[in-house]
């Protein structure tokens, strides 16, 4: 097996996932030349199931507390010039990755911020909360792989941003990240969620809130596009 | 589900340090889950080693050897000539095992009698921001995901193939494999390579007993669940230690070659490559600086490769092994 040189590497970090974990690779698979995986101490299938995945390198190092600091470490073992970063409850729209890989090729560009869909149950199908907060909550996921570009958590031990979007960039309109964490949980889960990372973090109440999007009075808007496949099992398993 | 082999784990270190303890923190419970046995030996005097640091380790595996001949090589002989296990396993002192890691590589034995030996992933581990842009493209061309002979073969299990011709790649590497300790008594590791204080060499004889085993005909599997990581000091990721390591890997390669009784390159041609890289270094000035750090390893692998060949006697080496099939 040959090498070419890697351009993008994909980062997943993930701990018992082993229901998404595999769409959530498939989906970024396409954009990238390995895709690096962290795993923060699963007793799950989610090893064997991110080695399924031809592109996995997959480290294991307990979770430090740190989202931000896992992803920081999954950085440092990327290989590609580019990095590629999702969630466990995020998957990539499918789409063509010549777009993306034409601006990455661009030597004046250092990032690429992307669009993300709040997937709901919306009437017997998905839909998406199609006003702000909740969209186009533009997400910085694609960005050179510089020490500039790494996670700083300490303003918040649960969301966190690069400590500067160095140099020139672009807020880009595919491929959309579907994010279905609304999908995953039940309103109380997600209640609960709430409360814990709000002991963690008191000033991101606001951010904390989004998840109990019911109070929010946004509107739902169908989904554009025929979402992945995942998502219609997890609305099916939701609504039972 | 399959019985596993009675297996011994070796572990081969030089000093005690963080990253020793951490290993065995990983190997110790993993071969205790399956009743395998690990071993410890110190390439050096027992007295070099003070005798606190024997207690403790003593306490954290079940045979702690003492190597005092220098060279890798002679200690991992020592160690198979005293551990019974049936298969052998190894890693490096300062790798981390992941979880599960040493009843993935006893499982092929377990499934297929005709296993001989099983490698697996060695994942290198960076901290911080992780390593500058032109190690990363260095690493990146490198079919192994290591500074190394490549040995990583996809997230399958499969086969490795006998390297032929003048290629040695694919091979399972020394920090992460396991034999059967029948065929290391056949094929002993040779003191002439191996990372040694007295040589300067820093590998070599993992590939040089895998390519011997091989030859035999038996199976060598690669496992990719048994995966270990390997955390690169950043000592190491400078230009010089690189450019040491490809000089270096010339040295090996042809000790290798010469054990194996291969044929070596062509010197007048080795020669003709040469003088094109190194016209190429005076002339291509404005090269990228990735670009021309790239062409300086190539030209200092060719030209410890050359300075090797010419210290050859004119007819040496045993005839050629050809595997049996």
């Amino acid at each position: 097996m040959s090498r070419t040189r890697i351009h993008m590497s994909g980062v997943v970090v993930c701990q018992d996932n082993e229901d998404t974990i595999e769409a959530v690779l498939a989906s970024l698979a396409p954009h990238c030349q390995e895709i690096v995986v962290v795993d923060g101490g699963s007793r799950d299938g989610t090893l064997e199931r991110a080695l399924r995945c031809p592109l996995t390198r997959l480290y294991e190092r307990p979770f430090p507390g740190s989202i931000a600091d896992q992803k920081n470490f999954a950085f440092a073992q990327c290989q590609g010039d580019w990095i590629f970063v999702l969630d466990t409850d995020e998957v990539l729209a499918p789409v063509s990755p010549a777009a993306v890989h034409r601006l990455t090729r661009l030597p004046i560009v250092n990032w690429l911020s992307l669009p993300r869909y709040w997937v709901v149950p919306h009437q017997g199908g998905l839909g998406y909360l199609s006003e702000k907060p909740f969209y186009k909550d533009r997400q910085l996921r694609i960005f050179r792989n510089e020490p500039c570009f790494r996670y700083d958590g300490s303003k918040s031990a649960i969301h966190h941003e690069v400590h500067e979007r160095r140099g020139m960039g672009f807020a880009i309109t595919k491929p959309h990240i579907y994010h279905f964490d609304l999908l995953l949980r039940s309103r109380a889960e997600r209640e609960a969620k709430v409360a814990r990372y709000r002991a963690l973090d008191p000033e991101g109440e606001r951010l904390h809130r989004m998840y109990l999007y019911e109070d929010w009075d946004t509107p739902i808007l169908p989904l554009p596009a025929p979402p992945p496949v995942l998502l219609h099992e997890l609305a099916a398993a939701h609504q039972a | 589900m399959e019985t596993l082999p009675s297996c011994s784990v070796v572990v081969t270190t030089c000093v005690d340090s963080p990253g020793l303890r951490a290993n065995l923190a990983q190997v110790g419970p993993q071969a205790r889950a399956i009743g395998a046995d690990v071993c410890l030996i110190f390439n050096c005097a027992e007295n070099a080693i003070p005798a606190v640091v024997r207690a403790e380790l003593g306490a954290l595996v079940d045979v702690l050897l003492f190597e005092p001949e220098p060279g890798k090589s002679n200690a991992l002989n020592t160690a198979i000539a005293r551990m019974q296990g049936e298969v052998i396993a190894f890693t490096d002192d300062d790798a981390i095992p992941g979880t599960g890691w040493l009843r993935a590589l006893l499982q092929p034995f377990a499934e297929d009698a005709k296993v001989v030996g099983v490698g697996g992933p060695v994942l290198p581990q960076f901290d911080g921001d992780g390593p500058p842009t032109w190690y990363r493209r260095i690493l990146a061309r490198k079919p192994s995901t290591f500074l190394g002979p490549k040995h990583f073969m996809g997230n399958d299990p499969v086969d490795y193939t006998y390297p032929t011709g003048d290629k040695i790649d694919g091979v399972p590497l020394g920090a992460n494999c396991a034999w059967r300790r029948e065929a290391l008594l056949r094929h002993p590791y040779p003191p002439t390579l191996g990372p040694n204080r007295a040589t300067g060499l820093r590998g070599g004889e993992d590939t040089f007993v895998a390519i011997q085993i091989m030859a035999e005909g038996g199976r060598v599997v690669h496992q990719p669940s048994a995966r270990v990581c390997h955390p690169v000091e950043a000592g190491r990721i400078s230009r010089e230690y690189v450019l040491n390591g490809h000089r270096i890997q010339a040295t090996e390669y042809v000790r290798i070659m010469q054990h194996l009784g291969r044929p070596m390159p062509d010197l007048a041609r080795l020669e003709r490559y040469g003088n094109i890289l190194e016209r190429q270094r005076k002339r291509n000035v404005f090269l990228g600086e990735d670009r021309a750090f790239r062409r300086d390893t190539k030209l200092a692998f060719v030209k410890q490769l050359i300075v090797e060949l010419k210290s050859l006697p004119a007819e040496s080496g045993a005839p050629a092994l050809e595997r049996v099939s």
